[in-house]
């Protein structure tokens, strides 16, 4: 595959919103003050367990996703799988990071070298691609290769997000500097004097941006917020002009709302496929006929407030290009197909088995147990909130609470739920079907070829019912629409510093 | 007075050795284990098993007990697992604006239920009434309800005091001021009546003491009795109160910085836990029991000025 740098036009999907009612936070003075959740306490790509705007302000990536959603060049001007497992990116030659450090081949392998240390890269959204690096190496000043552990097309689109920031490699010799001292080839410069780790941080734009100052604000503020009330009542008086809602019905004058696109499933995963801890199981017609007695429907409006989709318990997305028509109509809610399955595989009676629930996800556990005691399965919730990690890597629970952000890419998403290396996947099953499938996308010589494959794959993973996630949503977040203008790509959840500008 | 408060300090000491010793045995106890939750979930046992090592936590409980214990008594806390910032310098990035909100709502409950109670105790009839009608229903109502009220009437709606933030007292003293006043009243309401209540019942009880009636009766004037004999012995319980209000607002402050996002001890504290990060839940609990400890001891002080045969037992 090889992309180059041409620009795509905005995509059918791009969301532009403008204009506003009444006033928020005043008249534009090229500040741009937004509330975001606690960020992990450092400012270290790599080391932060959590990331978002504030290492977006500084750090770009290799690759940046388009406004139709799909991946263009950015710090990387193109690049090119030269076999299944092997990535072979060209880089700019024109862009230096803000301590003068220049931005090349060797920094980007300084980068990935500092993300494999010893102890791993803590970032959530980037671990599994680090992991799946196996070397990179310089190949001249501005051309490094990526040899990877297995075959995975989506690298390129890993690159645009957490997986893709470069840090300078001088700051990355410190890295307890990183904490409150980041540094980038980024849009904006941390003012360090004017910030406080783990409350408030503040951006002066990048006089010496590669990219040019369009679309940049002169000043960027990111308060963090955690309660999100709180965040609610600062838009409310003016002090922030951006923030994610947790409730969509929530009203701020003079702003305007967007919901993202549905990325995160819910729900449970069948952990004991291979019916150790709890025989039934191992029967597929079991799984499915839980996933019948599932209202998805009715779940998605009473749990999740109608915010999102309903998921066929599968990894894809439900309307996504390379899921099968047929996806969208597996699991009706039909509790008497549910309890005909339970009969043929010998439960006509029901059984009982142990769940792990997350307390913070109370409410969608039990409605879903709720549901499955209709049919008579039993499934007793134990919840955990600190240890439940530990728990679910465990390998006691034949069913484990799930939430799992999807990218939309196929590959990396059932890669990441329904393969035996799938972290999530403790118990080491596997099909080999799902493995040849993902195995021939990754070799597919053409776009229509993959998207084929993916579509039969979409399918074959929602009939062997692995998952029980009946629901798929989203995020809302309000802007001051007097200040800034926010688009969002095809398939984003939630808005890229870069796809907010000043408004006017 | 010097030995007294040699004394108490010497007494001090242990207590917070044992709260740190408590304090670390207890964390440990908190389910789940730092690395696997700072790896995620995506970490394989190898990984966490490296964290573990590069954190220390592979060693023994007791040999970390030793290690920790020496830092601390150099001063030095730790590094925090999750930023590897040192703990002492989280804590002092929180401490102000929790303190300052601790502080500022004493000061309040002490400036308004001083002179309430005895007001209610000296004058009584309908004044007394109405103020502990009042009281009782401000000790009643949760903080972090009338926290939700105070902003969204005097900052969403009047625009008076802003709905969340903090700002240092050196920054700007009119922001640090601006930015207090809702959370300190909010806080500050709800301790009233305590204050209130015991000042005037321990006036009313000063009042009704042999002493008290000789003086009236050698013709001292009333006011004099009040301010020179009286309020300095109705003062001691209404000082050990005010020191257990103080301890109880520190405690609580963590949902009144989570509605004013304050970024203080509390949250932090909160979030520690949270991601695991057992350094800085450590360092925060000693910190706690710290302020705990010098609190104590302020109102023990206080308790020995007003009254001398504190000092002497």
């Amino acid at each position: 595959m090889l992309a180059t740098g041409a620009a795509a036009a905005a995509g059918s999907g791009l969301l532009t919103a403008c204009g506003g009612s009444s006033s928020g936070s005043g008249t534009d003075d090229g500040t741009l003050t937004m509330a975001s959740f606690p960020n992990g306490n450092t400012l270290d790509p790599w080391g932060s367990i959590v990331s978002f705007w504030s290492e977006q302000a500084v750090f770009d990536t290799l690759t940046r996703v388009k406004d139709d959603g799909t991946v263009g060049p950015w710090l990387a001007t193109s690049w090119e799988y030269t076999d299944p497992s092997t990535l072979v990116m060209k880089l700019r030659e024109d862009v230096k990071f803000s301590d003068g450090t220049a931005f090349d081949a060797t920094a980007v392998k300084a980068n990935f070298d500092y993300a494999k240390n010893s102890s791993g890269t803590k970032n959530s959204g980037s671990s599994a691609y680090v992991a799946n690096i196996a070397s990179v190496t310089v190949s001249d000043s501005h051309t490094v290769r990526f040899k990877l552990v297995h075959a995975n097309p989506d690298m390129p689109w890993a690159f645009s997000q957490q997986t893709g920031w470069m840090a300078s490699p001088t700051s990355l010799a410190k890295p307890k500097s990183m904490v409150m001292g980041a540094v980038g080839t980024g849009p904006y410069l941390l003012d360090t004097a004017a910030s406080t780790a783990q409350q408030t941080y503040t951006y002066t734009r990048n006089p010496a941006y590669w990219a040019g100052k369009e679309g940049l604000f002169e000043k960027l503020v990111i308060k963090i917020i955690s309660d999100q009330t709180a965040a609610v009542n600062a838009a409310r008086t003016g002090q922030v002009d951006f923030l994610i809602t947790p409730d969509p019905k929530t009203k701020i004058s003079g702003f305007t709302s967007m919901g993202g696109a549905p990325l995160a499933i819910q729900g449970f995963l069948f952990q004991d496929l291979k019916g150790s801890l709890s025989a039934p199981l191992k029967d597929v017609r079991v799984r499915q006929a839980m996933n019948y007695a599932l209202d998805r429907a009715a779940i998605l409006k009473n749990v999740s407030g109608g915010q999102g989709q309903v998921n066929h318990s599968t990894p894809f997305l439900t309307s996504g290009p390379y899921t099968d028509s047929q996806v969208k109509t597996l699991y009706d809610y039909d509790p008497a197909r549910a309890k005909e399955l339970l009969a043929a595989a010998g439960y006509a009676k029901g059984f009982t088995v142990k769940a792990l629930a997350n307390a913070q996800f109370s409410t969608m556990a039990q409605a879903i147990a709720g549901y499955l005691r209709k049919v008579g399965v039993t499934l007793q919730l134990s919840e955990h909130s600190t240890d439940v990690i530990q728990e679910t890597n465990s390998g006691k629970w034949p069913v484990v609470w799930q939430l799992t952000t999807v990218s939309g890419q196929p590959f990396s998403d059932v890669s990441n739920l329904m393969t035996e290396s799938a972290l999530a996947n403790t118990e080491k099953n596997s099909d080999p079907k799902i493995d040849r499938l993902l195995r021939l996308a990754a070799e597919a010589s053409g776009t229509a070829e993959r998207k084929r494959i993916y579509q039969e794959l979409s399918l074959y993973a929602g009939e062997r019912a692995w998952l029980l996630m009946p629901v798929t949503t989203r995020n809302v977040f309000q802007w001051n629409a007097k200040k800034v203008t926010v688009s969002l790509p095809t398939g984003a959840a939630t808005p890229d510093l870069f796809m907010m500008k000043p408004a006017g | 007075m010097f030995r007294f408060l040699l004394k108490r300090l010497l007494v001090a000491l242990p207590i917070l050795f044992l709260v740190a010793t408590f304090t670390f045995f207890l964390v440990q106890m908190v389910p789940g284990d730092p690395a696997s939750f700072l790896l995620g979930g995506s970490a394989s046992a190898a990984q966490v098993r490296e964290l573990d090592a590069q954190l220390g936590l592979d060693r023994p409980v007791l040999a970390q007990y030793v290690s920790w214990l020496g830092d601390v008594a150099h001063g030095d806390l730790g590094d925090s697992f999750v930023s590897n910032q040192p703990v002492g310098q989280s804590l002092s990035g929180a401490v102000p604006a929790t303190l300052s909100v601790a502080l500022g709502a004493t000061l309040l409950t002490l400036a308004l239920g001083v002179p309430l109670g005895i007001a209610c105790a000296v004058r009584g009839g309908r004044l007394d009434r109405a103020v502990r009608a009042v009281c009782g229903l401000t000790m009643a109502v949760p903080n972090f309800w009338l926290a939700a009220l105070l902003v969204f009437v005097f900052a969403v709606r009047l625009r008076v005091f802003p709905a969340t933030g903090y700002v240092t007292l050196g920054d700007s003293p009119t922001g640090w001021l601006e930015h207090l006043v809702l959370p300190v009243v909010a806080i500050a309401v709800a301790g009233l009546g305590q204050v209130v209540f015991q000042t005037r019942a321990s006036v009313l009880d000063t009042l009704a003491l042999p002493y008290v009636r000789t003086l009236q009766s050698a013709g001292v004037p009333r006011r004099r009795i009040l301010y020179k004999h009286v309020l300095r012995n109705a003062a001691i319980p209404v000082a050990t109160v005010t020191g257990l209000s103080f301890v109880f607002v520190l405690g609580g402050v963590v949902v009144i910085e989570a509605i004013f996002n304050l970024n203080g001890l509390g949250s932090l504290m909160l979030s520690s836990v949270q991601t695991h990060d057992l350094a800085l839940v450590q360092g925060a609990v000693l910190y706690f029991s710290l302020v705990v400890i010098i609190v104590n001891l302020t109102v023990d002080m206080v308790t020995a000025w007003l009254d001398p045969r504190v000092r002497v037992s």
